[in-house]
């Protein structure tokens, strides 16, 4: 597993795709509406699949727990949303929460972790 | 208050004029006070000031070419133009902000462009918000992109992203932490 993350509109995807020699068609951008492909080789905007599922009372560990095989070799992409104050809503809380801790997971199994900022990709792992 | 000490470094370095490109065009009393308040910051440093909050060419038109100038900021351009006139200006998309930039940089010694990081909260904004933040990301990573240095400031830390200039980042963090080795709860 490969992850990358950064602040929203950093140039994350523009990134993997460049770096990993990746098409758009490589790339599942995740919305609000709970699909995710695993297959793709890359998942983009991670946090809104999570959002989804907090939304719909859905559990976000055990889904990745049951899936960690299909995501061995996958692009994990997502926006870091742990650097603000935390919300008073208690979904958006909950969603910051899980977003860092299923993201804390990702970042132990994965190979290589990179951060992107201003364009400008840095490897922490 | 870093990229102060950046350019008083850099205009200590190369003999160029202190210049603060203020762009904050301001519509309230807050924004009055924020004003009056970096005005303040800035008195005693050296700087002279050039005010233009939203067309980058009137603004490199104005230099002479021996200025060290602070662009404080990029977030409060793109929000001017955004909102020029107070009216939301959704065709605005900061598509030219590079060669702008490149402009500006040309037409001074060194160029320092302070923006901000509103990138990373756990929020859903509003769709005016939104594309705030993405424009400002846009046009963040052109000014990467044209920039030889780039640092992130966070709670006093400097960390340097890119430096492609030989620049003594060191040197300008030295003098920041010794200069506000006073700071103290309340100071902004």
């Amino acid at each position: 597993m490969i992850v990358v993350f950064g602040g929203a509109y950093q140039g994350k995807r523009e990134f993997v795709l460049s770096e990993f020699k990746l098409t758009e068609e490589d790339i599942f951008v995740c919305q609000t509406d709970g699909k995710i492909d695993l297959n793709k080789k890359a998942i983009a905007h991670l946090e809104r699949f999570i959002l989804y599922r907090i939304q719909e009372g859905l559990g976000v560990f055990d889904f990745f727990e049951e899936n960690s095989g299909k995501l061995e070799e996958s692009i994990i992409i997502c926006d870091d949303i742990s650097c603000g104050v935390v919300p008073v809503d208690k979904t958006l809380r909950l969603w910051r929460d899980n977003t860092g801790k299923q993201m804390q997971i990702f970042c132990r199994k994965a190979r290589e972790v990179y951060r992107v900022y201003c364009g400008i990709a840095e490897r922490l792992k | 208050m870093f990229a102060q000490h950046a350019a008083k470094y850099l205009s200590e370095t190369s003999g160029g004029v202190m210049c603060y490109l203020a762009t904050m065009i301001p519509m309230d009393d807050e924004d009055l006070k924020r004003v009056s308040r970096h005005i303040a910051d800035r008195q005693g440093w050296g700087f002279i000031t050039i005010e233009e909050g939203l067309k980058l060419p009137r603004a490199a038109k104005a230099l002479k070419g021996d200025e060290v100038v602070l662009f404080d900021s990029l977030t409060a351009l793109v929000q001017n133009n955004m909102f020029e006139g107070g009216d939301y200006r959704p065709e605005y998309e900061a598509e030219n902000i590079k060669e702008e930039l490149k402009e500006l940089a040309k037409a001074c010694k060194h160029l320092i462009i302070v923006s901000d990081c509103i990138f990373s909260d756990a929020l859903i904004y509003d769709e005016i918000t939104e594309a705030f933040r993405r424009i400002l990301g846009h046009a963040q990573i052109q000014a990467a992109c044209v920039a030889d240095v780039v640092l992130e400031c966070a709670f006093s830390n400097i960390k340097v992203w890119k430096n492609e200039a030989d620049i003594d980042i060191k040197a300008i963090t030295d003098m920041y932490y010794t200069l506000n080795s006073h700071l103290t709860y309340g100071d902004i």
